[in-house]
Protein backbone atom coordinates (compact mmCIF):
# COMPACT_ATOMS: atom_id res chain seq x y z
CA UNK A 1 0.00 0.00 0.00
CA UNK A 2 1.38 3.42 -0.88
CA UNK A 3 2.05 5.66 2.08
CA UNK A 4 0.08 8.85 2.47
CA UNK A 5 1.43 12.02 0.94
CA UNK A 6 -0.52 14.07 3.52
CA UNK A 7 0.98 15.76 6.53
CA UNK A 8 -1.01 17.32 9.37
CA UNK A 9 -0.02 20.76 8.08
CA UNK A 10 -2.04 20.00 4.92
CA UNK A 11 -5.26 20.13 6.88
CA UNK A 12 -5.67 23.73 7.83
CA UNK A 13 -8.74 25.93 7.63
CA UNK A 14 -9.80 26.33 4.03
CA UNK A 15 -8.40 23.01 2.74
CA UNK A 16 -10.77 20.92 0.63
CA UNK A 17 -10.46 17.13 0.58
CA UNK A 18 -12.04 15.63 -2.54
CA UNK A 19 -13.40 12.09 -2.43
CA UNK A 20 -11.70 11.53 -5.79
CA UNK A 21 -8.26 12.10 -4.21
CA UNK A 22 -6.22 8.90 -3.94
CA UNK A 23 -5.50 9.64 -0.27
CA UNK A 24 -9.12 10.45 0.63
CA UNK A 25 -9.46 7.74 3.29
CA UNK A 26 -6.08 8.61 4.77
CA UNK A 27 -7.20 12.25 4.91
CA UNK A 28 -10.33 11.28 6.86
CA UNK A 29 -8.14 10.75 9.95
CA UNK A 30 -7.34 14.45 9.84
CA UNK A 31 -11.03 15.27 9.38
CA UNK A 32 -11.96 13.38 12.56
CA UNK A 33 -8.98 14.88 14.40
CA UNK A 34 -9.81 18.44 13.33
CA UNK A 35 -11.20 20.55 16.20
CA UNK A 36 -13.28 22.79 14.00
CA UNK A 37 -16.36 22.54 11.82
CA UNK A 38 -16.20 21.15 8.32
CA UNK A 39 -18.57 21.44 5.38
CA UNK A 40 -19.50 18.27 3.58
CA UNK A 41 -20.54 18.67 -0.07
CA UNK A 42 -22.66 15.70 -0.97
CA UNK A 43 -22.98 14.06 -4.39
CA UNK A 44 -26.68 15.03 -4.49
CA UNK A 45 -25.71 18.72 -4.32
CA UNK A 46 -26.61 19.30 -0.66
CA UNK A 47 -24.17 20.51 1.95
CA UNK A 48 -23.90 19.71 5.68
CA UNK A 49 -21.87 21.91 8.02
CA UNK A 50 -20.88 20.62 11.42
CA UNK A 51 -18.40 18.83 13.66
CA UNK A 52 -17.23 15.35 12.69
CA UNK A 53 -16.36 13.30 15.75
CA UNK A 54 -16.21 9.71 14.56
CA UNK A 55 -15.52 7.50 11.60
CA UNK A 56 -17.32 4.20 11.32
CA UNK A 57 -16.75 1.43 8.80
CA UNK A 58 -19.33 2.90 6.45
CA UNK A 59 -19.18 6.64 6.99
CA UNK A 60 -18.73 9.68 9.16
CA UNK A 61 -20.67 10.75 12.25
CA UNK A 62 -21.35 14.44 12.48
CA UNK A 63 -23.12 16.90 14.77
CA UNK A 64 -24.63 19.33 12.22
CA UNK A 65 -24.23 22.93 13.36
CA UNK A 66 -27.95 23.63 13.58
CA UNK A 67 -29.27 20.28 14.72
CA UNK A 68 -29.58 18.76 18.19
CA UNK A 69 -28.87 15.25 16.93
CA UNK A 70 -25.85 13.60 15.36
CA UNK A 71 -26.26 11.96 11.95
CA UNK A 72 -24.24 9.43 9.94
CA UNK A 73 -23.23 10.11 6.38
CA UNK A 74 -22.10 7.26 4.17
CA UNK A 75 -18.76 7.66 2.38
CA UNK A 76 -20.56 7.08 -0.92
CA UNK A 77 -22.62 10.22 -0.39
CA UNK A 78 -19.60 12.49 0.05
CA UNK A 79 -18.17 14.53 -2.80
CA UNK A 80 -15.78 16.70 -0.80
CA UNK A 81 -15.00 17.92 2.71
CA UNK A 82 -13.91 21.46 3.38
CA UNK A 83 -12.14 22.40 6.63
CA UNK A 84 -14.41 25.41 6.85
CA UNK A 85 -14.43 26.36 10.55
CA UNK A 86 -11.64 27.68 12.71
CA UNK A 87 -9.43 25.00 14.27
CA UNK A 88 -10.16 25.72 17.92
CA UNK A 89 -7.11 23.76 19.09
CA UNK A 90 -4.83 25.97 17.07
CA UNK A 91 -4.49 28.40 19.98
CA UNK A 92 -1.53 30.07 21.54
CA UNK A 93 -3.15 30.51 24.91
CA UNK A 94 -0.18 29.53 27.00
CA UNK A 95 2.22 31.63 24.95
CA UNK A 96 -0.08 34.62 25.24
CA UNK A 97 -0.38 34.07 28.96
CA UNK A 98 3.38 33.78 29.59
CA UNK A 99 4.03 36.86 27.43
CA UNK A 100 1.46 38.80 29.45
CA UNK A 101 3.03 37.67 32.75
CA UNK A 102 6.52 38.59 31.53
CA UNK A 103 5.28 42.04 30.50
CA UNK A 104 3.74 42.49 33.96
CA UNK A 105 7.02 41.56 35.66
CA UNK A 106 8.92 44.02 33.46
CA UNK A 107 6.39 46.75 34.24
CA UNK A 108 6.70 46.12 38.00
CA UNK A 109 10.50 46.27 37.83
CA UNK A 110 10.30 49.49 35.82
CA UNK A 111 8.23 51.25 38.50
CA UNK A 112 10.19 53.80 40.56
CA UNK A 113 10.87 52.65 44.14
CA UNK A 114 9.09 54.90 46.61
CA UNK A 115 11.29 56.09 49.42
CA UNK A 116 9.82 56.03 52.90
CA UNK B 1 -11.47 12.49 57.95
CA UNK B 2 -10.18 9.88 55.47
CA UNK B 3 -11.91 7.84 52.79
CA UNK B 4 -14.98 6.29 54.45
CA UNK B 5 -14.67 2.60 55.25
CA UNK B 6 -17.90 2.02 53.31
CA UNK B 7 -16.22 3.36 50.16
CA UNK B 8 -13.15 1.16 50.65
CA UNK B 9 -15.40 -1.83 51.28
CA UNK B 10 -17.52 -1.09 48.18
CA UNK B 11 -14.46 -0.89 45.94
CA UNK B 12 -12.77 -3.92 47.51
CA UNK B 13 -15.84 -6.13 47.26
CA UNK B 14 -16.51 -4.97 43.69
CA UNK B 15 -12.96 -5.80 42.54
CA UNK B 16 -12.98 -9.17 44.31
CA UNK B 17 -16.33 -9.98 42.70
CA UNK B 18 -14.90 -9.18 39.25
CA UNK B 19 -11.91 -11.41 39.99
CA UNK B 20 -14.12 -14.27 41.12
CA UNK B 21 -16.18 -13.91 37.94
CA UNK B 22 -12.96 -14.05 35.92
CA UNK B 23 -13.72 -10.65 34.41
CA UNK B 24 -10.32 -9.33 33.31
CA UNK B 25 -11.53 -6.05 31.87
CA UNK B 26 -13.76 -4.33 34.37
CA UNK B 27 -14.31 -0.61 34.90
CA UNK B 28 -13.37 0.96 38.20
CA UNK B 29 -14.28 4.61 37.71
CA UNK B 30 -16.66 5.93 35.06
CA UNK B 31 -15.36 9.23 33.70
CA UNK B 32 -18.61 10.98 32.96
CA UNK B 33 -18.12 14.14 30.92
CA UNK B 34 -21.58 15.72 30.75
CA UNK B 35 -20.27 18.76 28.85
CA UNK B 36 -17.06 20.21 27.45
CA UNK B 37 -17.83 23.86 28.25
CA UNK B 38 -15.59 25.40 30.87
CA UNK B 39 -15.16 28.79 32.51
CA UNK B 40 -11.38 28.45 32.33
CA UNK B 41 -8.99 27.77 29.50
CA UNK B 42 -6.03 26.03 31.11
CA UNK B 43 -2.78 25.67 29.22
CA UNK B 44 -2.41 21.93 29.78
CA UNK B 45 -5.99 20.97 28.97
CA UNK B 46 -6.90 19.38 25.65
CA UNK B 47 -10.53 18.75 26.54
CA UNK B 48 -12.34 21.93 25.64
CA UNK B 49 -11.13 22.95 22.18
CA UNK B 50 -14.35 22.57 20.20
CA UNK B 51 -16.61 24.78 18.08
CA UNK B 52 -19.23 26.76 20.02
CA UNK B 53 -22.17 24.55 19.05
CA UNK B 54 -20.34 21.53 20.51
CA UNK B 55 -19.50 23.40 23.71
CA UNK B 56 -23.20 24.26 24.11
CA UNK B 57 -24.27 20.62 23.95
CA UNK B 58 -24.71 18.61 27.14
CA UNK B 59 -25.62 15.08 28.13
CA UNK B 60 -29.02 15.04 29.80
CA UNK B 61 -29.32 13.73 33.35
CA UNK B 62 -31.16 10.73 31.90
CA UNK B 63 -28.27 9.98 29.51
CA UNK B 64 -25.75 10.31 32.35
CA UNK B 65 -27.62 7.86 34.56
CA UNK B 66 -28.19 5.41 31.73
CA UNK B 67 -24.44 5.41 31.00
CA UNK B 68 -23.74 4.84 34.71
CA UNK B 69 -26.06 1.84 34.78
CA UNK B 70 -24.61 0.49 31.56
CA UNK B 71 -21.03 0.75 32.83
CA UNK B 72 -21.57 -0.55 36.36
CA UNK B 73 -18.44 0.99 37.90
CA UNK B 74 -18.72 1.67 41.65
CA UNK B 75 -17.24 5.15 41.35
CA UNK B 76 -18.13 7.99 39.01
CA UNK B 77 -15.86 10.91 38.32
CA UNK B 78 -17.52 13.93 36.73
CA UNK B 79 -14.94 16.01 34.92
CA UNK B 80 -15.62 18.10 31.85
CA UNK B 81 -15.56 20.99 31.07
CA UNK B 82 -16.81 22.46 34.28
CA UNK B 83 -19.65 20.26 35.62
CA UNK B 84 -21.10 23.06 37.76
CA UNK B 85 -22.08 24.83 34.51
CA UNK B 86 -24.36 21.90 33.63
CA UNK B 87 -28.03 22.87 33.96
CA UNK B 88 -28.95 19.44 35.40
CA UNK B 89 -25.96 18.83 37.64
CA UNK B 90 -28.24 18.61 40.69
CA UNK B 91 -30.33 15.86 39.07
CA UNK B 92 -27.22 14.01 37.89
CA UNK B 93 -25.70 13.98 41.37
CA UNK B 94 -28.99 13.03 43.02
CA UNK B 95 -29.44 10.14 40.59
CA UNK B 96 -25.93 8.88 41.24
CA UNK B 97 -26.32 9.15 45.02
CA UNK B 98 -29.58 7.20 44.75
CA UNK B 99 -27.59 4.49 42.94
CA UNK B 100 -25.01 4.53 45.78
CA UNK B 101 -22.20 5.49 43.45
CA UNK B 102 -19.20 7.26 44.96
CA UNK B 103 -18.97 10.52 43.03
CA UNK B 104 -15.96 12.74 42.49
CA UNK B 105 -17.31 15.97 41.07
CA UNK B 106 -14.23 17.59 39.55
CA UNK B 107 -14.52 21.34 39.62
CA UNK B 108 -12.32 24.40 39.37
CA UNK B 109 -14.51 25.67 42.24
CA UNK B 110 -15.05 29.11 40.75
CA UNK B 111 -18.81 28.50 41.09
CA UNK B 112 -18.69 26.13 44.03
CA UNK B 113 -19.74 28.54 46.74
CA UNK B 114 -22.69 29.84 44.74
CA UNK B 115 -23.88 26.33 43.75
CA UNK B 116 -23.49 24.53 47.07
CA UNK B 117 -27.19 24.94 47.83
CA UNK B 118 -27.93 22.51 44.99
CA UNK B 119 -26.34 19.62 46.86
CA UNK B 120 -26.72 17.77 50.15
CA UNK B 121 -23.65 16.52 52.04
CA UNK B 122 -23.34 12.77 51.57
CA UNK B 123 -20.68 10.12 51.95
CA UNK B 124 -21.27 9.43 48.26
CA UNK B 125 -20.44 12.95 47.07
CA UNK B 126 -16.96 14.48 47.03
CA UNK B 127 -15.98 17.77 45.43
CA UNK B 128 -12.60 17.17 43.84
CA UNK B 129 -11.20 20.65 43.41
CA UNK B 130 -8.63 21.39 40.72
CA UNK B 131 -5.65 22.95 42.49
CA UNK B 132 -2.34 22.84 40.64
CA UNK B 133 -0.34 24.29 43.52
CA UNK B 134 -0.12 27.39 45.63
CA UNK B 135 -1.43 30.72 44.35
CA UNK B 136 1.36 31.52 41.88
CA UNK B 137 1.54 28.02 40.36
CA UNK B 138 -2.21 27.51 40.24
CA UNK B 139 -3.08 30.86 38.67
CA UNK B 140 -0.34 30.31 36.12
CA UNK B 141 -1.58 26.81 35.27
CA UNK B 142 -5.17 27.95 34.79
CA UNK B 143 -4.08 31.10 32.93
CA UNK B 144 -6.09 33.46 35.12
CA UNK B 145 -5.20 35.49 38.18
CA UNK B 146 -7.35 35.17 41.27
CA UNK B 147 -8.60 31.63 40.66
CA UNK B 148 -6.61 30.13 43.54
CA UNK B 149 -8.24 32.45 46.06
CA UNK B 150 -11.67 31.82 44.58
CA UNK B 151 -11.16 28.05 44.69
CA UNK B 152 -9.87 28.22 48.25
CA UNK B 153 -13.02 30.11 49.22
CA UNK B 154 -15.12 27.38 47.59
CA UNK B 155 -13.23 24.62 49.42
CA UNK B 156 -13.66 26.31 52.78
CA UNK B 157 -17.36 26.93 52.19
CA UNK B 158 -17.94 23.30 51.17
CA UNK B 159 -16.03 21.98 54.18
CA UNK B 160 -18.00 24.25 56.47
CA UNK B 161 -21.25 22.81 55.12
CA UNK B 162 -20.03 19.27 55.80
CA UNK B 163 -19.19 18.15 52.27
CA UNK B 164 -16.34 15.80 51.44
CA UNK B 165 -13.63 17.78 49.62
CA UNK B 166 -10.43 16.58 47.97
CA UNK B 167 -7.99 18.31 45.65
CA UNK B 168 -6.67 17.13 42.30
CA UNK B 169 -3.31 18.41 41.18
CA UNK B 170 -1.60 18.01 37.84
CA UNK B 171 2.13 18.60 37.78
CA UNK B 172 4.09 19.64 34.72
CA UNK B 173 7.75 20.04 33.83
CA UNK B 174 9.23 22.86 35.86
CA UNK B 175 7.19 22.10 38.98
CA UNK B 176 9.17 22.93 42.11
CA UNK B 177 9.18 20.02 44.60
CA UNK B 178 9.50 22.29 47.63
CA UNK B 179 6.52 24.36 46.48
CA UNK B 180 4.49 21.17 45.95
CA UNK B 181 5.32 20.09 49.51
CA UNK B 182 4.28 23.51 50.83
CA UNK B 183 1.07 23.13 48.86
CA UNK B 184 0.35 19.74 50.47
CA UNK B 185 0.92 21.30 53.91
CA UNK B 186 -1.44 24.13 53.03
CA UNK B 187 -4.22 21.85 51.79
CA UNK B 188 -3.98 19.72 54.91
CA UNK B 189 -4.18 22.86 57.02
CA UNK B 190 -7.31 23.91 55.11
CA UNK B 191 -8.79 20.54 56.04
CA UNK B 192 -9.39 18.66 52.79
CA UNK B 193 -10.02 14.94 53.13
CA UNK B 194 -7.20 13.99 50.79
CA UNK B 195 -5.22 14.98 47.72
CA UNK B 196 -4.78 13.44 44.31
CA UNK B 197 -1.68 14.10 42.24
CA UNK B 198 -0.81 13.12 38.73
CA UNK B 199 1.65 14.14 36.04
CA UNK B 200 0.05 15.95 33.10
CA UNK B 201 -0.65 14.14 29.85
CA UNK B 202 0.59 15.50 26.57
CA UNK B 203 -2.79 16.07 24.91
CA UNK B 204 -2.13 16.74 21.24
CA UNK B 205 -4.77 19.48 21.42
CA UNK B 206 -3.45 21.30 24.49
CA UNK B 207 -2.18 24.82 23.80
CA UNK B 208 0.99 24.28 25.86
CA UNK B 209 3.09 21.45 24.45
CA UNK B 210 6.37 22.41 26.07
CA UNK B 211 5.83 21.41 29.67
CA UNK B 212 4.70 17.78 29.71
CA UNK B 213 6.87 15.41 31.70
CA UNK B 214 8.78 12.42 30.34
CA UNK B 215 8.88 9.21 32.38
CA UNK B 216 12.30 9.66 34.00
CA UNK B 217 11.56 13.27 34.81
CA UNK B 218 8.26 12.21 36.36
CA UNK B 219 10.05 9.70 38.59
CA UNK B 220 12.63 12.29 39.67
CA UNK B 221 10.02 14.93 40.38
CA UNK B 222 7.81 12.66 42.47
CA UNK B 223 10.80 11.22 44.35
CA UNK B 224 11.72 14.75 45.36
CA UNK B 225 8.17 15.62 46.32
CA UNK B 226 7.29 12.44 48.18
CA UNK B 227 10.59 11.34 49.73
CA UNK B 228 10.44 11.75 53.48
CA UNK B 229 6.81 12.78 53.07
CA UNK B 230 4.96 14.08 56.07
CA UNK B 231 2.62 11.80 58.00
CA UNK B 232 0.06 14.59 57.95
CA UNK B 233 -0.32 14.38 54.15
CA UNK B 234 -3.37 12.38 53.14
CA UNK B 235 -3.71 11.16 49.57
CA UNK B 236 -7.00 10.09 48.13
CA UNK B 237 -5.37 7.49 45.91
CA UNK B 238 -3.58 4.17 46.10
CA UNK B 239 -0.17 4.36 47.84
CA UNK B 240 1.07 1.91 45.21
CA UNK B 241 0.26 4.48 42.53
CA UNK B 242 2.40 7.02 44.40
CA UNK B 243 5.23 4.46 44.47
CA UNK B 244 4.75 4.04 40.72
CA UNK B 245 5.03 7.80 40.16
CA UNK B 246 8.25 7.90 42.13
CA UNK B 247 9.70 4.93 40.23
CA UNK B 248 9.69 2.47 43.14
CA UNK B 249 7.52 0.07 41.15
CA UNK B 250 6.35 -0.26 37.58
CA UNK B 251 2.79 -0.65 36.40
CA UNK B 252 1.36 -1.19 32.96
CA UNK B 253 -1.66 0.87 31.93
CA UNK B 254 -5.22 -0.39 32.40
CA UNK B 255 -6.92 1.73 29.73
CA UNK B 256 -10.38 0.21 30.31
CA UNK B 257 -10.20 0.97 34.06
CA UNK B 258 -11.60 4.49 33.74
CA UNK B 259 -13.90 4.43 30.69
CA UNK B 260 -15.06 7.79 29.40
CA UNK B 261 -18.56 8.73 28.29
CA UNK B 262 -19.48 12.07 26.73
CA UNK B 263 -21.74 13.62 24.09
CA UNK B 264 -19.95 11.63 21.39
CA UNK B 265 -20.39 8.24 23.08
CA UNK B 266 -17.87 5.86 24.74
CA UNK B 267 -14.42 7.20 23.99
CA UNK B 268 -11.85 4.81 22.52
CA UNK B 269 -9.59 3.71 24.07
CA UNK B 270 -9.24 5.84 27.21
CA UNK B 271 -9.80 9.19 28.89
CA UNK B 272 -6.75 10.72 27.24
CA UNK B 273 -6.59 9.35 23.72
CA UNK B 274 -9.41 10.02 21.31
CA UNK B 275 -9.51 7.38 18.61
CA UNK B 276 -13.20 7.23 17.88
CA UNK B 277 -16.33 6.37 19.83
CA UNK B 278 -18.36 3.27 20.57
CA UNK B 279 -22.14 3.40 20.79
CA UNK B 280 -22.28 1.14 23.85
CA UNK B 281 -20.00 0.25 26.76
CA UNK B 282 -20.11 -3.39 25.69
CA UNK B 283 -18.91 -2.41 22.23
CA UNK B 284 -16.09 -0.32 23.74
CA UNK B 285 -14.84 -3.29 25.74
CA UNK B 286 -15.28 -5.92 23.04
CA UNK B 287 -14.23 -4.00 19.92
CA UNK B 288 -11.19 -2.07 21.14
CA UNK B 289 -7.84 -3.66 20.36
CA UNK B 290 -6.49 -3.17 23.88
CA UNK B 291 -3.15 -4.75 23.01
CA UNK B 292 -2.37 -1.57 21.04
CA UNK B 293 -2.24 0.56 24.19
CA UNK B 294 0.00 0.88 27.21
CA UNK B 295 3.76 1.18 27.34
CA UNK B 296 4.49 -2.44 26.37
CA UNK B 297 2.51 -2.04 23.17
CA UNK B 298 5.12 0.38 21.85
CA UNK B 299 2.37 2.92 21.09
CA UNK B 300 4.19 6.26 21.04
CA UNK B 301 1.25 8.06 22.65
CA UNK B 302 1.54 5.79 25.72
CA UNK B 303 5.29 5.86 26.32
CA UNK B 304 5.46 8.84 28.67
CA UNK B 305 1.98 8.52 30.13
CA UNK B 306 1.87 7.86 33.87
CA UNK B 307 -1.50 9.45 34.45
CA UNK B 308 -3.75 8.22 37.23
CA UNK B 309 -6.70 7.28 35.01
CA UNK B 310 -4.72 4.45 33.42
CA UNK B 311 -2.39 3.42 36.22
CA UNK B 312 -4.44 3.80 39.38
CA UNK B 313 -6.80 1.00 38.25
CA UNK B 314 -3.68 -1.15 37.80
CA UNK B 315 -2.61 -0.34 41.35
CA UNK B 316 -6.05 -1.26 42.70
CA UNK B 317 -6.14 -4.45 40.64
CA UNK B 318 -2.68 -5.32 41.94
CA UNK B 319 -3.88 -4.84 45.52
CA UNK B 320 -6.63 -7.39 45.12
CA UNK B 321 -4.86 -9.63 42.61
CA UNK B 322 -2.45 -11.32 45.02
CA UNK B 323 -1.48 -11.57 48.68
CA UNK B 324 1.75 -9.80 47.80
CA UNK B 325 -0.20 -6.89 46.29
CA UNK B 326 -2.56 -6.76 49.25
CA UNK B 327 0.28 -6.89 51.76
CA UNK B 328 2.23 -4.16 49.89
CA UNK B 329 -0.83 -1.94 50.02
CA UNK B 330 -1.39 -2.56 53.72
CA UNK B 331 2.28 -1.78 54.45
CA UNK B 332 2.25 1.36 52.30
CA UNK B 333 -1.00 2.52 53.90
CA UNK B 334 0.36 2.10 57.42
CA UNK B 335 3.98 3.18 56.94
CA UNK B 336 3.53 5.45 53.92
CA UNK B 337 4.55 4.71 50.33
CA UNK B 338 8.10 3.48 49.82
CA UNK B 339 9.95 6.32 48.09
CA UNK B 340 13.64 6.01 47.25
CA UNK B 341 15.96 8.88 48.02
CA UNK B 342 16.22 11.19 45.02
CA UNK B 343 19.57 11.35 43.22
CA UNK B 344 21.63 14.47 43.85
CA UNK B 345 21.14 17.18 41.20
CA UNK B 346 24.53 16.53 39.59
CA UNK B 347 23.72 12.85 38.99
CA UNK B 348 20.24 13.50 37.76
CA UNK B 349 21.07 14.70 34.26
CA UNK B 350 23.53 11.83 33.87
CA UNK B 351 20.95 9.29 35.00
CA UNK B 352 18.32 10.59 32.57
CA UNK B 353 20.80 10.62 29.68
CA UNK B 354 21.89 7.05 30.45
CA UNK B 355 18.29 5.84 30.61
CA UNK B 356 17.58 7.47 27.26
CA UNK B 357 20.52 5.61 25.73
CA UNK B 358 19.31 2.33 27.21
CA UNK B 359 15.79 2.95 25.96
CA UNK B 360 17.38 3.63 22.70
Amino acid sequence: MASSTHTSEDFIQGRILKSSEPDFFEGLKAVVDYRGDVTLSLVDGNTVEGYIYNQSLSGLEIFPKNSPRAISINFKEIDSIQFSGEDTANGKTFDDWTKKKEAEKVAIKAQPIEMA
Amino acid sequence: MGVPVSQMWTVASYVIKQKLKGNKRYPLVLMLEPLFRCNLSCAGCGKIQYPDHILKRVLSAEQCLAATDECGAPMVSIPGGEPLLHPEIKQIVEGLVARKKYIYLCTNAILLQSKLHLFKPSKYLTFSVHMDGLQHEHDEAVCRDGVYEKALGGIKAALKEGFRVTTNTTLFDGAQPERAREFFDEMMKVGVEGMMVSPGYSYSKAPDQKHFLGRQKTNQLFKKILFDGKRSWKFNQSPLFLEFLAGTRDFECTPWGNPTYNIFGWQKPCYLLQEGYAATFKELISDTTWENYGRKSGNAACQDCMVHCGHEPTAVDHTFGSWNGFWSTVKATIAGPKILKPAPESFEAMEITEKKVVNG
